[in-house]
């Protein structure tokens, strides 16, 4: 989904502009050395092209329909950095034209969808798909992958950045000033549906747009392969770089929220009202009169962590980066397992 | 200066594997105007994009005024830019020709990547505007004109550089009967001018009227060449290359 | 979070008609934006980069205010300012009703979800209000339609092309803002693309296709989008090139801002500063 204003403090929006800044400035570096002067007309279809495809109701199983982002076809045809550029503009067009996602958090949605979404699923389709011929089923389901990858870490990421909304920006009394709900409830709220409905979606745009490919243009699913005439794509290694550098920014950048805002100070988790407020929500201790469906869930997602955490990490500032990281790490960990699976059945 | 603008000696070029122009030679004389002749895929509008050097032969070679064309010579800003201001293309489709936010930053784009002073783009654009009948369009989008509209949009893009050679691809095309006639009478008023033209068409009523000479593609390669009455008699020539339908 | 309401709420509709649904509601709100910017009234006849400066501004104070009072006192300055400029006060209840349906929904739970004092005991559900579940879904609703509002305000009176000039006064990269505008010019052109494809397609179908089926079909028809992208994409790189594009954009220089505009950005700028840090 798309982040509107008022739903993330306006620090935590500067942070995500400034993360934001580099992968643009990197992308738009490497698209136009790659590309030339291609680069402009390029960009700008293919991120009209997504504008319109966002518009789009999928069937889904089930009989109801889902959006796509397009991220994971544009990580399958353009690469991460092309398609981070052009999924941006289509997002920034959005926003300021269609008022589909706020204005402040251009920069979030950007980093959410369009940064992090298209370096995972490329990292997930170049995992997955290997150097599998074009015309490869494998490809297919690289492509299908990529697709659900990109868009379930984005809308952790967003979710991520929801349940941080509560922890750092209250007032005196404990009110939430932005989005109101910790990370025990964004997290699942937010990944059920991305887990299965836009999810989905993502993965029969990817896979079956790159199967529409492989039978009338497979040139286009050519670009981006391994060893692919035209240009040579980033090795691995490099976009493995460029995810460690996102997981390294996720604790910074929450810093940088906290203490821009004055509000993070260590003091403030001894402050009884701050505690229990967070022990209500990690604890999943909800009001008594909570929704019974919402609380379990809650406590479902957070349980482990403070009965596990080492005394060392009980400071509560702490705990919410590390399972930030966590959450990162958790993405990464399900793709290396997604491509480790079929590449053994096919050695054998 | 030579006498000929164009002269293509032996020119081939194939486009994702498949022969586009097979052998193609041809000279355009200064202040003529060639009609390019053929049906859908004969090559006319490949041949336009070579003429504008925006494609360069596989084999054979392309000269303007004595000077030959080669991707080389376009990695020269003095070049290019000396080249695409005397040189202009009017592509068919005008949605590709037209690819700026509104009419006045469309017709004010060649003269700014060519670097004219500022003052002056901004009063040529103005002039340009007023001549081609659309001032009143300066701040509309594309999307929102009509085919003809489009049409004089693209040709003041390009007419605004006042280029000595005019490439047309398909300019009547879809046009409705009174825009296509005001097209037609542009067109003959720049032989006035001295400019020389060379247009790409299927439309053979126009042939009198527009060329001096004629040049007939079919499948790459030349099928025919004359002038427009001499192509016009030539039925079972016209006929091969699926320009006229067999007589019932 | 709402996606899965969305979702049941409108399973019921063919996926040809919704996207058919969503893309005119996209043309319709730009043509209509550009009606009201033709129009005459307060807001159109203002720079569009101080209008583009005052909404950050505005939007930014009531994201950044922890008071109720002084976001939906901004809210009723974007409401002025639009009847002002004339515009349709339909418009903007249709704005509202989208923006209270989607956030309505997130917001609703935080009022039994947030730990705090309780305020109200729901009849016979026996759900309890807190305070601060009240104070934060209530700040949120209102943050989230002032700062729409502002938005459609701005958008709908100042024509896109102006605005997009106008960021350009705010340090925005050339190339990203050619970028927008070429994006913006072509999205009109696939719409229109898509809407001959769809059409065709439903005119064709009389029956409901099973779903793998209809999935089938609208796969297809992105491919088929996508396919002309990378082709147009091509031609219009080449039309770029024959009018002299080289890979840098050159664009002419907007007229510098009048005084009366720099006061009106200052007056605003102090303004909203002085609220935020009294």
């Amino acid at each position: 989904m798309h982040i509107p204003d008022g739903y993330l403090s306006p620090s935590t929006c500067a942070v995500a502009y400034a993360s934001a800044a580099p992968f643009w400035y990197v992308a738009m570096r490497k698209v136009k050395r790659r590309l030339h002067s291609r680069f402009l007309p390029l960009i700008a279809v293919f991120s009209a092209f997504s504008f319109v495809i966002m518009m789009f109701n999928l069937p889904l199983p089930g009989g109801t329909t889902g959006h796509a982002t397009g991220v994971g076809l544009a990580a399958v045809v353009l690469g991460p950095w092309a398609g981070m550029l052009a999924i941006s503009v289509a997002l920034v067009i959005q926003a300021v034209f269609f008022g589909d996602g706020g204005i402040t958090a251009i920069g979030a949605n950007c980093f959410n969808i369009a940064i992090v979404g298209s370096l995972v699923a490329s990292l997930v389709y170049r995992l997955v798909a290997g150097t599998s011929p074009t015309g490869s089923s494998r490809r297919l389901l690289g492509a299908g992958l990529a697709g659900y990858a990109g868009i379930n870490a984005a809308a952790l990421l967003t979710a991520i950045e929801f349940g941080l909304q509560p922890l750092l920006f209250h007032d005196a009394t404990g009110t939430p000033l932005y989005a109101p709900y910790a990370l025990g409830i964004a997290v699942p709220a937010m990944m059920i549906g991305h887990l299965t409905f836009a999810g989905f979606a993502e993965f029969f745009v990817s896979a079956g747009v790159a199967s529409y490919l492989q039978r009338t243009d497979p040139g286009l699913l050519a670009r981006e392969a391994p060893g692919a005439e035209r240009g040579k794509p980033d090795s691995l290694k490099k976009l493995w770089a460029a995810l460690a550098i996102l997981m390294l920014l996720t604790p910074l950048g929450l810093l940088a929220v906290g203490t821009a805002w004055g509000e993070w100070a260590p003091e403030d988790f001894s402050k009884a009202d701050t505690r229990r407020e967070i022990a209500a929500v990690t604890h999943g201790q909800a009001p008594a009169a909570a929704p019974a469906g919402l609380a379990r869930l809650s406590t479902v997602w957070t349980a482990p962590i403070p009965d596990y955490a080492p005394p060392i990490l009980k400071n509560a500032a702490f705990g919410y980066v590390l399972s930030a990281m966590a959450g990162t790490g958790l993405i990464i960990l399900v793709t290396l397992m997604l491509s480790a699976l079929p590449s053994r059945t096919r050695d054998v | 200066m030579a006498v000929n603008v164009f002269e293509l000696e032996r020119v081939s070029f194939s486009y994702r594997g498949v022969t586009a122009l097979d052998d193609v030679s041809l000279t355009v004389p200064t202040g003529r105007r060639l009609a390019l002749l053929g049906a859908n895929g004969c090559g006319k509008s490949t041949l336009l994009r070579i003429l504008a050097a925006l494609y360069f032969p596989d084999s054979g070679s392309v000269r303007y005024h004595g000077a030959p064309l080669t991707e080389a010579e376009f990695e020269h800003d003095s070049f290019s830019h000396a080249f695409r201001k005397r040189v202009g293309l009017v592509f068919q489709n005008p949605d590709v020709q037209l690819f700026c936010p509104t009419v006045f930053d469309e017709v004010a784009f060649g003269p700014l990547q060519l670097g004219w002073p500022k003052e002056r783009i901004r009063q040529t654009v103005n002039e340009a505007l007023d001549y081609f009948e659309i001032a009143d369009l300066r701040e509309r989008a594309p999307h929102r004109l009509s085919g003809g509209e489009k049409k004089r949009v693209a040709l003041a893009s390009v007419l605004i550089m006042d280029p000595e050679v005019i490439l047309l691809d398909e300019p009547t095309a879809a046009l409705d009967p009174r825009s296509q006639s005001q097209i037609v009478a542009l067109m003959k008023s720049w032989e006035s001018l001295g400019k020389t033209l060379v247009i790409a068409t299927h439309d053979l009523h126009l042939l009198t009227e527009i060329a001096d000479d004629c040049l007939v593609l079919d499948k790459g390669r030349i099928a025919g060449r004359g002038t427009p009455a001499e192509i016009l008699a030539d039925e079972s020539m016209l006929l091969r290359a699926n320009l006229i339908r067999p007589a019932c | 979070m709402s996606e899965g309401l969305h979702h049941l709420v409108h399973r019921r509709k063919g996926f040809l008609d919704r996207t058919l649904g969503e893309i005119s509601h996209v043309v319709d709100r730009s043509f209509s934006a550009e009606l009201s910017a033709a129009q005459g009234g307060l807001l159109q006849g203002v720079d569009a980069r101080v209008k583009l400066a005052g909404a950050a501004l505005l939007i930014l104070t009531a994201a950044a205010t922890p008071s109720h009072a002084l976001v939906a006192g901004i809210g009723a300055v974007a409401v002025g300012l639009a009847l002002a400029s004339r515009l349709r006060l339909g418009e903007l209840t249709t704005l509202w009703t989208g923006v209270l349906l989607f956030s309505g929904v997130i917001a609703l739970p935080a009022l039994f979800l947030t730990p705090g004092e309780p305020w109200w005991r729901v009849p016979i559900l026996g759900w309890t209000v807190t305070t601060t579940g009240f104070r934060t879904a209530t700040l949120l609703l209102a943050r989230v339609l002032t700062t729409s509002t502002l938005g459609s305000v701005l958008v709908s009176t100042t024509p896109w092309h102006a605005l997009l000039r106008a960021m350009r006064a705010f340090r925005l990269p050339v190339v990203a803002v050619v970028l927008i505008g070429m994006t913006y010019r072509y999205i009109f052109l696939f719409i229109q693309t898509t809407l001959d494809m769809l059409e065709g397609r439903q005119s064709r179908l009389a029956g409901e296709l099973p779903a793998a089926q209809r999935r089938g079909m609208a796969v297809a028809t992105v491919g088929v989008l996508m396919s002309k992208a990378f082709e147009l994409s091509g031609d219009v790189h080449l039309a770029m090139q024959a009018r002299g594009y080289r890979g840098e954009v050159h664009v002419l220089d907007e007229a510098p801002l009048r005084p009366l505009d720099w006061l009106m950005i200052s007056a605003l700028t102090v303004l909203c500063a002085g609220v935020l840090w009294r």
